[in-house]
């Protein structure tokens, strides 16, 4: 974690232990730590983080239609020993840069395999003689990068050690002196304080990790074949004497791995056995306390938490490892051995990468098209023009399209005379009698007639009015002729676009 | 032996290639530019040309409905006598007996590409007749249209009495000239 960033407040634990991957959130408030929800589920072999990450709602799901990356607490993923080496070493007190060459000088020779295919990281516990002790977790990259790239839909805030994450929670969540079983071994149990180193063992499912603890921080740790299964099985089986050869061949092989710790027989270190009140942990307490290890149980405790309801102490061991990581994470996780700085800097170095190689194909794929685009107009037009143009020059193209215009011209100006007089005729016009008619191009059509009376003429006023081709037809004077007792009149209308005066050639 | 290039002789060469290629880029593109222009102004003209004609049938069938028949225009002279026979022969078969026909002068109208000629009739006939005549005068391949018609029905008849009475008429009609 780069020393800018900010300690969140809330975090999402994940791990995959004990067959089964496992999350938890975490909310931390002033003096107290909230749980606010676990989640476990089976890691058979079609579960993937992905999947789990999905049914936790950390990510969208897949066949979810909402695919919106969901917004939560920033998460803290456990790495499981498996495919993790420690290394202890010492070296003279220098100042870090110094050290840090030291360690990897030192590193390259202890490592089995060429520096560039190994990821190192190392912590200093305090001097003791001007000599600091270092604590070298190693693993190879492309394991790590494998494991990185599993948990990406989880947008990981840091990557830990588990067993970093269980030797925090029993450094905070578990009692160490509570149901010891020998009293020598209480004598020779020392509190958790400075200075102070531990053995942690924490029984699994699968495995038995062993953790050597020197304040809060691992120092060693190792991984052992016996399960919590098999002891189950060992001890539901009544099988008096498979039990104690199982319990025999764990203490021998602790005492292996104790010994390649440093464990010395005459300032031993006390051991726990982090448990949940179980039987099978308290016979494995008794028998280590009988081949000479001091060991003794230690039960988590629920001060200091609040929980959902329904959350109990075992729950607690359960997710022992996860609430760990959460509280490294909620602290001070500089403090952490820290295995992916660099990997998932490179991962988020591929990403830009990526990002940017997309961005730039995409850019030289549209520029491809637009040229082809531009090819591709440039090309039809000028194919166009030939055929377009030796089509329009062919001599009969014109002709026709020169008799067209002309005929055009006619029939702008070719009035309808016949389809006139019938407009003026149409109708009932009884009583109407026309005189005289002239019409003239660019003129109102002018039709003097008589009518029996003022009806009549106004009706065929109407009449005209409603006939297609004519327009504003207009009494211009009406006056009764005293001989024939008529109304003589004259009327002008328009005639279509004929009667403008644009019109007359 | 060549020697490798260093960093600022490679510079020097990739600035060099990069213009080379711009040069040329520039004086192909502004040619194929200039040719890709014209091109389109010389399809934008044929379209414009293309677009000049008639394809549409319903309108198709209007024009020649309203202009079956019409012959190019002819110079005056020639326009002139064509025009005038062809009237003169459409007013017979109508039965219409006018006075000697006569010229108008010639004028150039705007908006359109030739000149006008215009003859004007003045004559007696049936109202029959007359609109036999209007009937038949789109056969006519040298008239235009008819300018200007006055009919006058002798008003001193009672209307009852006017049906198969002469009517008179003045007649302005017209033609293009080249």
């Amino acid at each position: 974690m780069s020393k800018g960033e900010k300690i969140p407040h809330a975090v999402v634990a994940v791990a995959r232990e004990d067959a089964r991957f496992k999350a938890v959130e975490v909310h931390r408030h002033d003096r107290q730590v909230e749980i606010l929800w676990t989640r476990s589920l089976p890691a058979d072999r079609q579960a993937t983080w992905s999947g789990f990450a999905s049914a936790c709602g950390l990510t969208p799901d897949a066949n979810h239609r909402d695919k919106v990356a969901k917004r939560h607490s920033p998460a803290v993923i456990g790495l499981d020993l498996t495919g993790v080496a420690f290394y202890r070493i010492n070296a003279p007190v220098v100042d870090e840069h110094e050290l840090a060459a030291i360690v990897r000088m030192q590193a390259e020779s202890l490592l089995p395999l060429p520096p560039d295919q190994i990821e190192v990281a190392w912590r200093a516990s305090p001097s003791t003689n001007g000599t600091a002790d270092i604590t070298i977790a190693a693993a190879r990259r492309e394991y790590l990068h494998k494991f990185a790239g599993n948990v990406r839909d989880l947008r990981p805030r840091n990557i830990f050690l588990s067993c970093e994450g269980t030797a925090k929670a029993w450094q905070s969540l578990f009692s160490a002196h509570e149901r010891l079983v020998d009293a020598d071994a209480v004598k020779s149990v020392r509190p958790r304080g400075l200075g102070s180193q531990a053995v942690l063992v924490s029984i699994g499912q699968e495995n038995t990790q062993v953790c050597l603890v020197q304040d809060g921080l691992v120092t060693r740790a190792a991984v052992l074949d016996l399960s919590g299964a098999g002891l189950l099985h060992s001890a539901e089986g009544a099988q008096a004497g498979l039990l104690s050869e199982v319990m025999e061949r764990f203490a021998h092989d602790l005492r292996a791995i104790l010994s390649s710790f440093g464990w010395s027989e005459s300032s031993p270190w006390p051991l726990f056995v982090l448990s949940d009140g179980s039987p099978v942990h308290q016979h494995v307490v008794e028998s280590l306390n009988g081949a000479g290890l001091p060991a003794a149980v230690s039960v988590p405790s629920l001060r200091g938490l609040k929980t959902p309801s329904g959350f109990e102490a075992r729950d607690v061991y359960e997710y022992r490892t996860l609430l760990g990581l959460a509280l490294i994470a909620l602290e001070k996780p500089g403090a952490a051995l820290n295995l992916f700085g660099r990997v998932l800097e490179e991962q988020e170095q591929q990403k830009a990468a990526s990002a940017w190689r997309s961005v730039a194909l995409a850019g030289a794929a549209a520029v491809l098209m637009l040229i082809v685009l531009l090819v591709t107009v440039y090309l039809t037009d000028v194919a166009s023009a030939k055929r377009w143009d030796a089509l329009v020059k062919q001599p009969d193209f014109q002709a026709a399209v020169q008799q067209q215009a002309l005929l055009k011209t006619v029939a702008r100006h070719r009035p309808d005379i016949l389809e006139l007089l019938t407009e003026i005729n149409a109708g009932q016009n009884d009583g109407v009698v026309l005189d005289s008619l002239h019409f003239k191009k660019g003129q109102t059509v002018s039709m003097s007639g008589q009518a029996g009376n003022m009806e009549q003429m106004w009706k065929y006023q109407a009449n005209l009015r409603e006939q297609k081709g004519i327009k504003d037809a207009e009494i211009q004077n009406a006056t009764p002729d005293t001989k024939t007792k008529k109304i003589k009149f004259t009327m002008t209308v328009q005639y279509k676009e004929f009667t403008k005066k644009e019109a007359a050639l | 032996m060549a020697r490798k290039l260093n960093t600022r002789e490679k510079r020097i060469l990739l600035l060099g290639v990069v213009s080379a290629v711009a040069i040329f880029v520039f004086t192909c593109g502004t040619k194929l530019f200039d040719d890709w222009r014209k091109a389109r102004a010389t399809l934008a003209t044929a379209k414009r040309k293309l677009s000049d004609v008639e394809t549409d049938k319903n309108r198709q069938a209007a024009l020649a409905a309203l202009v079956p028949v019409f012959e190019t225009p002819h110079v005056e002279d020639k326009q002139k006598f064509l025009f005038r026979e062809k009237l003169h022969e459409q007013l017979k078969k109508a039965g219409i007996n006018t006075d000697p026909l006569q010229f108008l002068p010639v004028r150039k109208p705007r908006g359109v590409p030739y000149r006008v000629l215009k003859i004007k009739c003045k004559g007696k006939c049936k109202l029959d007749q007359l609109l036999d005549f209007l009937g038949n005068l789109k056969e006519n391949p040298y008239c235009v249209g008819v300018e200007e018609l006055r009919i006058q029905c002798d008003t001193k008849e009672p209307p009852e009495k006017r049906k198969d009475k002469q009517i008179e008429i003045d007649l302005v009609v017209s033609t293009f000239v080249k």
